[in-house]
């Protein structure tokens, strides 16, 4: 079957499925950037005054960096995976998934050891005002930074925990899938779990700019 | 693997591979050259984000190779972003206009049913 004639009916069920997943998923993350996007415009320069610790940013641009070469180096990885279990190389299909997963986890450690400790060391936070009058009371005494500075920090935990819980999720998929495609088994769902991980990529291309580029 | 499973063209991943480390090197470079106007370095940056972005797309996730109707799936997902942020900001920006009016000239002892009133005799 050649690409150029292959109609809606002929894609196999696990493609389209996993395409309704990740359509799914856009719709969820693209929810959370156009809400962000809102406060972002809403609040013009109190955003970027709320990543800051005096004169220094408490979002540092290179751990952004690095994590997004490793989920771009991961997304070659785990197409390599596919590309070898088309070939049925089975030892690459393992060294390439076992590749993307200790990827993964290098940027799960990152984001989180390195990063979110660093951003809670100087003081950011979930913490939100508890109510409106001392909300109001906050906003009359600092012109409302304090406010925004909590409002930034909740769009910058949630969205990147989120999509933390789907880098687990992407590497825990890749881990079932290698254990039977390693065997020569199910060789089609390298290729499934590797369309999720790179949906995964694919929001992280757009939040990695959001908060540590274009401020 | 079958035929069946397989039916799509297979890109040079390698030379997408690097193409996307380019781009993401790129965008750092222009947020820290491009200093003098925002609108422009905004736009680079995004830009290259949307092409690293089309770039996954179409060819790790083979997207170029499937049926038109598929293209339906991630491309309608993004729209539905879009429209959504359309239709709420020209609200979104016009009552902040309103609220950071009238918020310094409050009662810090205020309370929520107060400012209910306050905030309906302004939009009045």
């Amino acid at each position: 079957m050649s690409a150029e004639n292959v109609t809606i009916e002929q894609v196999p069920k696990g493609r389209l499925a996993i395409w309704l997943l990740v359509a799914g998923e856009l719709i969820i993350f693209g929810g959370f950037i156009a809400c962000y996007l809102l406060a972002r415009f809403e609040y013009g320069g109190a955003f970027p005054a709320a990543m800051m610790d005096g004169d220094q940013p408490i979002i540092l641009w290179y751990w952004g960096a690095i994590n997004t070469t490793i989920l771009l180096a991961s997304s070659w990885s785990i197409v390599k995976a596919h590309e070898a279990a088309m070939n049925n190389e089975l030892s690459k299909i393992k060294m390439f998934s076992l590749v993307t997963i200790a990827l993964a986890a290098v940027f799960l450690f990152i984001k989180f050891y390195f990063e979110w400790s660093h951003d809670f060391h100087l003081g950011a936070s979930l913490r939100s005002f508890d109510w409106l009058p001392t909300e109001y009371g906050a906003i009359a005494a600092d012109g409302g930074l304090q406010s925004v500075k909590t409002l930034f920090w909740s769009y910058y935990f949630i969205m990147t925990g989120f999509h933390g819980l789907h880098v687990v999720i992407g590497a825990l998929a890749i881990f079932i899938v290698m254990l039977s495609a390693s065997k020569g088994k199910n060789l089609h769902r390298v290729e499934l779990a590797g369309m999720y991980w790179h949906m995964v990529d694919l929001i992280w291309i757009f939040l990695f700019p959001m908060f540590y580029l274009a401020q | 693997m079958s035929n069946e499973q397989d039916y799509h063209g297979h890109p040079n991943y390698n030379v997408i591979g690097i193409v996307l480390v380019v781009l993401m090197a790129l965008s750092v470079v222009v947020d820290f050259v491009v200093t003098g106007n925002k609108l422009l370095s905004v736009t680079l940056i995004f830009g290259f984000s949307t092409i690293k972005a089309y770039l996954v797309i179409a060819n790790f996730m083979h997207l170029k190779y499937e049926p038109k109707l598929v293209d339906l799936f991630p491309y309608l997902s993004i729209a539905c972003m879009i429209i959504f942020f359309a239709g709420v900001y020209p609200d979104s920006a016009n009552i902040h206009q309103i609220l950071s009016v009238n918020f310094t000239a409050l009662d810090p002892a205020v309370d929520f049913v107060n400012l209910y009133e306050i905030l309906e005799g302004t939009v009045k």
